[in-house]
């Protein structure tokens, strides 16, 4: 981590979705910034605009109004074009469903999106080191939901993302297997330096993160373990 | 490489759900083989035709004569730009056959060559052999004839000329390129094998029996395409002094009129029936290819989130579609070939034509594997369209289901809500989910649509035969009368024991002309109130001549280019030199006429406009009908030929048999259809009801895992599929309908004028074939719901 670069930062960030007849404001006005390898937790009851947040940041949605700026790119006002080069270079993707593809064995979801950029990790190590050498020509229904956390995390870091973005990737575990999948996400992003921001809901799996930031109603309530921003609240 | 690995997946989803993708192509293939079988084999039978003409030297044109020297030929042949010539005697007599009917059958002589075989119009031996030296007795039968009379080779005819009888032997029965049909002449409309036969001999032969020594009174020739009007032109004015009619072309030569007529249906169909196909395949892989893509909308998230290009998985999806394109294009075309030369069989064999020409004709394949392709294109296209339209961040939030509550039906019928759950749970499950619903009953309608459509074909052809039998040619009999006799006659019928009811009518063969427009038909002078002729309007109601208004059908009246009160003028067909009778007449009410193109005027107004100038007797007419007891119309029908000018007697019987005999040859084309149909029918909600199953597998598993018996969540999902399969009925019938008005209006026929008709039968075999269908479809879909991992089925699911 480049000590001062910051890897997001949110300028008065707001949307609102036009649901026909209702408006409904799912950010408001977000000011935030996030230093480049740390790791983040977006934490808020349902609701509370953290997933909108994480889609932003990830180029998969776009704010109503507001800035936002990822490892140096403005967001704001790219093509989708623009954007879906942005998440391929830039961004992995985890989540509370992994959405792995079905019909394709562990390694080749890996090699699938370590296909769309130049210089990937190696699939095969990379799934040896998070413990699934031996399961690298299974199928996704042939591995446990652990497992198949596990080769989502593999995929999303397989092409060197700067951002890991995780929406409750924990959320269909049991608790042993929490901690275990939450470590591999640690000791891999931190073994490439990335950014990670997560959603969650629960209060303890943000005891490990470097940086909390509590959302309410579309707002940030809170940000603690800010480096660059005292606490607020 | 992440092209190479999405192939793997798209091969691997493939073998997944291959039932359903062989159920597409399936499909796919079916509309394919139905537009190559059906073209191929009309372009076939088209090319058999010509072979045969070409085999046989059919003539260019012919020129009927009074009587010239044999020699014309030598000097015809000098005309530049003809390539053949055959002078020869046509010349019809009255034959007596060894059973009652016998004066009713007249026997067209005509002279073959008394050495080598005719230059033009030659014949072919299907049975028996070819005919000896001049100097025998032999004569060459039609072989339509001899099938009807029961004659075979060594039997013996008997042709009565000038009153005296000749024995000939029949020593082949033989087809000839102008009487593939064997009609008399333009004014008939079908062979009329019971009344008239072609008899070929030697012209030694004919010239003996006939006393034309050294003379003939016809000729056909052959000519260079380019000069073909020209020549026929010269030769009519070099034969002018021998009576030359007006020359006949080979596309009016009455057999070939009637082929290209029939061939000009059967391309309707050929291009109707798989164009329908065709658009009921695309519809039906575009909803399975929607269905597809929405089951992977996580899939497709993750992968756009993980920065996949549209591009790239709006062709993986494509790929799928062209996949089916072109494999079911592929097996459609091969189908299609075998499937064409059954068929070019079939119609050839029914003409007894001896010859078939079945080239592979590349562009019909080239165009059926590009129809595969562009149709399951056009569908993936659209539907792989929605990938793009996917917003990932939607496509990754996992669908919600669909909210269950009160449909709008039960809250409108309470009672429906008393059912018991094994109906309740299907009917609100089928409002649940509204578009799923709505594309599983989709699939249906076509499929019903396709099926009623087909029967429709068939129930159109035989209401066109029961309306012309019963409620338009009422009589059981029907007298021509040579010359014209006056009314009387049929007051002296009517007196018969078992005569019900006798009435007459005068027609004339007339030419109706309006601008450039002519329409060579017959015109009926009916007596107003007549009973055994009556007519109808298009919807069934009567209608009566009056007045000078000439009725005529929606075919004539479109061929003319006239609406109801527009003048025409009428000519009589047989004006010439000495008679020249025109009339100016006003068009009336359309009238529906299943089978031929008469038009009618009440027989006051007809005898008034011909009467004087043709010299026929006052109150002149020309037919006689008798309806007559069942049991009394064989007796009556031998007491009207001995009838003084009776010339030929039509039995309503043997027409129906007849016509009906006509649309036999269409019978294979129809079967092939109704097959098809039902083919298309069975894929279609095959591949709609089992994706509809495996959408529900976790849904279904869960209600497994809850201790709901295997019988009972099947219970559920039968009463669920027949439920949308009532939806699908619903939207089919008024659909096939539709499409069967369309279809009847765009087919032209001469001889027959169908109406969109729909027997309540079809609708009841529609309906009981689709259920069938339903039931029959879903048993895989439950079988593997039954073998489901029940803990697998029911966690989260992992795309």
């Amino acid at each position: 981590m480049a000590a001062g670069s910051d890897s997001v930062q949110l300028d008065k960030v707001s949307k609102t979705y036009d649901m026909g007849q209702v408006q409904v404001r799912a950010l408001r006005d977000v000011e935030l910034t996030i230093p480049a390898g740390e790791f983040a937790v977006f934490l808020g009851p349902s609701g509370s605009g953290k997933t909108t947040l994480m889609n932003i940041i990830g180029g998969l949605d776009s704010p109503t109004s507001g800035q936002v700026i990822v490892s140096g790119h403005d967001l704001t006002g790219l093509t989708e074009d623009q954007l879906t080069e942005y998440r391929r270079a830039d961004v992995g993707f985890v989540f509370q469903f992994y959405n792995l593809v079905p019909t394709l064995t562990a390694r080749e979801n890996v090699q699938l999106i370590a296909d769309l950029v130049n210089s990937p990790q190696d699939p095969v190590e990379l799934l040896q080191s998070v413990g699934l050498g031996a399961h690298l020509e299974h199928f996704p229904s042939q591995l446990s939901g652990g497992e198949q956390q596990r080769v989502a995390i593999v995929r999303a870091l397989v092409k060197r993302p700067k951002l890991l973005l995780a929406d409750e990737p924990t959320g269909n575990l049991d608790q042993e297997t929490s901690t275990e999948v939450l470590g591999v996400i640690h000791d891999m992003a931190r073994r490439e330096n990335t950014t990670v921001i997560m959603v969650t809901h629960d209060e303890t799996i943000a005891r490990d993160a470097g940086m909390i930031v509590r959302l309410l109603s579309g707002s940030v309530a809170s940000i603690e373990g800010d480096r660059n921003s005292p606490p607020s609240g | 490489m992440a092209v190479s690995l999405l192939n793997v997946k798209l091969l691997r989803d493939i073998y997944q759900s291959r039932w359903q993708f062989i159920a597409v192509i399936v499909v796919v293939m079916l509309g394919i083989s139905f537009y190559q079988s059906a073209w191929m084999s009309y372009r076939n039978i088209g090319a058999s035709y010509e072979l045969y003409y070409d085999m046989l030297r059919f003539a260019d044109f012919e020129i009927t004569l009074n009587e010239a020297p044999d020699t014309i030929g030598r000097r015809l042949r000098q005309v530049p730009g003809i390539t053949s010539v055959q002078p020869r005697i046509v010349s019809e007599v009255e034959l007596e056959m060894p059973v009652v009917d016998a004066r009713e059958v007249v026997a067209r002589i005509i002279s073959l060559p008394d050495s080598g075989r005719a230059a033009v119009n030659d014949v072919t031996v299907l049975e028996g052999r070819y005919l000896g030296p001049a100097h025998k007795r032999e004569v060459l039968v039609e072989q339509s004839f001899a099938e009807h009379h029961s004659l075979r080779v060594g039997d013996y005819v008997h042709p009565v000329v000038d009153g005296e009888v000749t024995d000939l032997r029949i020593v082949g029965l033989a087809l000839s390129p102008e009487y593939i049909y064997a009609i008399q002449s333009k004014q008939y409309l079908m062979p009329t094998p019971s009344t008239f036969g072609a008899f070929w001999m030697r012209r030694g032969q004919a010239e003996r029996l006939l006393g034309m020594s050294g003379m003939v009174n016809n000729v056909c020739g052959r000519a260079e395409e380019r000069q073909r009007d020209r020549v026929m032109t010269t030769a009519h004015v070099m034969l002018g002094r021998y009576g030359a009619e007006e020359p006949v072309p080979r596309e009016k030569q009455p057999s070939n009129y009637l082929l290209q007529m029939d061939l000009a249906g059967y391309r309707h169909m050929a291009v109707f029936f798989p164009l329908l196909f065709l658009v009921c395949a695309s519809l039906t892989i575009y909803t399975l290819l929607v269905r597809i893509v929405n089951s992977q909308r996580g899939q497709i998230g993750f992968l756009r989130a993980s920065g996949m290009s549209v591009q790239a998985l709006t062709w993986h999806y494509l790929y799928y579609a062209l996949l089916c394109g072109a494999l079911g294009g592929l097996l459609g075309v091969i189908a299609g070939i075998y499937m064409s030369l059954a068929l070019t069989r079939y119609y050839l064999s029914f003409l007894a034509i001896p010859v078939i020409h079945n080239p592979m004709h590349w562009p019909t394949v080239a165009l059926g594997l590009a129809a595969g392709v562009f149709s399951c294109g056009i569908a993936g296209y659209f539907s792989s369209r929605r990938v793009a339209l996917l917003d990932p961040a939607v496509a990754l939030r996992e669908e919600v289901a669909a909210v269950g509550r009160r449909p709008l039906i039960e809250r409108l019928l309470p009672v429906l809500g008393r059912l018991s759950f094994y109906w309740r749970i299907p009917l609100r499950n089928i409002f649940r989910n509204r578009r799923r619903t709505l594309y599983t009953a989709a699939g249906i309608a076509m499929a019903v649509s396709l099926i009623l459509v087909s029967l429709a074909i068939r129930d159109a052809m035989f209401d066109s035969i029961d309306t012309y039998i019963e409620e338009i040619q009422r009589y059981d009999l029907q007298a021509a009368l040579i010359p014209a006799q006056t009314a009387s006659v049929g007051f002296h019928v009517a007196q018969w024991p078992g005569v019900r009811k006798a009435e007459t009518t005068l027609a004339l063969p007339v030419e109706l002309h309006r601008g450039e427009r002519i329409v060579n038909t017959v015109l009926v002078g009916l007596e107003p109130g007549s009973h055994l002729q009556t007519l109808v309007s298009p919807e069934g109601r009567p209608v009566q001549v009056h007045g000078s208004a000439m009725l005529m059908s929606a075919a004539n009246r479109k061929k003319l280019g006239v609406e109801t009160g527009d003048v025409i003028r009428l000519a009589f067909a047989l004006n010439d030199e000495e008679t020249n009778i025109e009339a100016p007449v006003r068009v009336g009410e359309i009238i529906r006429q299943p089978v031929g193109s008469y038009v009618y005027l009440p027989a006051a107004t007809v005898r008034r406009i011909f009467e004087r100038d043709l010299g026929l007797p006052r109150g002149a007419v020309t037919t006689l009908m008798v309806l007559g007891e069942p049991d009394h119309l064989n007796m009556i029908k031998e007491k009207l030929y001995k009838v003084p000018n009776v010339a030929a007697v039509e039995d309503a019987r043997e027409t129906r048999a007849q016509l009906t005999e006509m649309l036999e040859m269409s019978m294979g084309f129809i079967v092939m259809m109704i097959m098809l149909g039902a083919g298309l029918a069975l894929a279609i909600i095959y591949n709609t009801v089992s994706i509809n199953i495996v959408e529900r597998t976790r849904e279904l598993a869960s209600m497994r895992a809850m201790g709901m018996a295997r019988r009972t969540v099947g219970m559920l999902i039968t009463v669920e599929n027949l439920l949308v399969g009532v939806l699908g009925l619903v939207g089919g019938i008024p659909l096939g309908y539709v499409l069967n008005q369309v279809m009847i209006a765009s087919w032209e026929n001469e001889i027959m004028q169908f109406q969109a008709v729909i027997f309540p039968a079809s609708y009841l075999t529609t309906v009981i074939a689709i259920i069938l269908t339903i039931l029959l479809s879903q048993i895989p879909g439950i079988r593997q719901l039954n073998r489901v991992d029940l803990a697998a089925a029911t966690k989260v699911t992992s795309g």
